[in-house]
């Protein structure tokens, strides 16, 4: 069996402010801003054996999983979200409150295997 | 000792054309042993996969649960090596009663795709995220 090597490293990608930073918190308790993020990505083309291309029509759902940690396998996520359309290479996300966060994905076909986690992104909502 | 026939007839389904992971085999069971002798009800016939490279070479099996008909991801991906690529593949029935086997059914050559291995995908790339 042949295995997932997962590339280690993490892309950073520019900041976008968000959010005003003149607003006044009426919820002391609560998020006092939030933001969205907008997903681009392209689409696998090998199974993970690196040499059978791989086919759309394989392609179950993607999942987008959103962490305050850098490590994913500790699967502590604030937000999962289920892209159910497969021939989508983008996706928008809502809600997100204040801080830094780590943003990856993964492709599921159709019999229910879930692939590696991608290649993580970190951003800061602010 | 009783023999079983070997009248079975293996069928595969397109990989194409089926949504489960699974290969789907459809046979004709043997109903005689090799004497003629119809097989009893107090017989029950198992059924066991080989899949080789090579025409006439099946170096791996693999014996199906009771009553199955289509071998489980796992039963497949041991049948051949995990590896994907094209098999060919026959099977064989095994008698409980008498603790036989019959002789080879027909060969089928097939593709065994990644799918039907329970193998996953690599993962997406993403190209960029933006905050707003």
């Amino acid at each position: 069996m042949k295995h997932i090597a997962l590339i280690s490293a993490v892309a950073f990608v520019g900041l976008v402010g968000c959010g005003d930073s003149n607003a006044v918190s009426y919820e002391p308790t609560g998020p006092q801003y939030q933001c969205g993020l907008f997903i681009e990505w392209e689409a696998p083309e090998f199974w993970a054996d690196k040499e059978t291309p791989f086919e759309l029509e394989h392609l179950d759902f993607y999942t987008i999983y959103v962490s305050r940690q850098a490590d994913f396998s500790k699967r502590d996520f604030k937000m999962i979200s289920v892209v159910e359309d497969p021939n989508l290479t983008s996706y928008v996300l809502s809600g997100l409150q204040q801080g830094k966060y780590w943003v990856t994905m993964t492709a599921t076909v159709k019999q229910g295997d879930e692939s590696a986690y991608a290649e993580g992104f970190q951003l800061v909502c602010n | 000792m009783k023999r079983l026939l070997a009248t079975l007839v293996v069928f595969f389904l397109p990989l194409s054309a089926i949504a489960a992971p699974n290969i789907t085999i459809t046979f004709n069971a043997p109903t005689n042993y090799e004497d003629g002798t119809v097989i009893g009800a107090d017989d029950q016939l198992t059924y066991r996969l080989y899949c080789g490279n090579l025409p006439a070479d099946y170096p791996n099996w693999v014996d199906l649960p009771p009553g199955t008909t289509s071998p489980a991801v796992v039963d497949m991906s041991y049948c051949v090596q995990g590896t994907p690529g094209d098999y060919y593949i026959t099977m064989t029935a095994w008698s409980a009663k008498f603790g036989n086997e019959s002789s080879y059914s027909n060969e089928i050559l097939r593709n065994i795709s990644p799918a039907a291995l329970g193998k996953v995908v690599l993962p997406p790339t993403i190209i960029s995220i933006t905050v707003n």
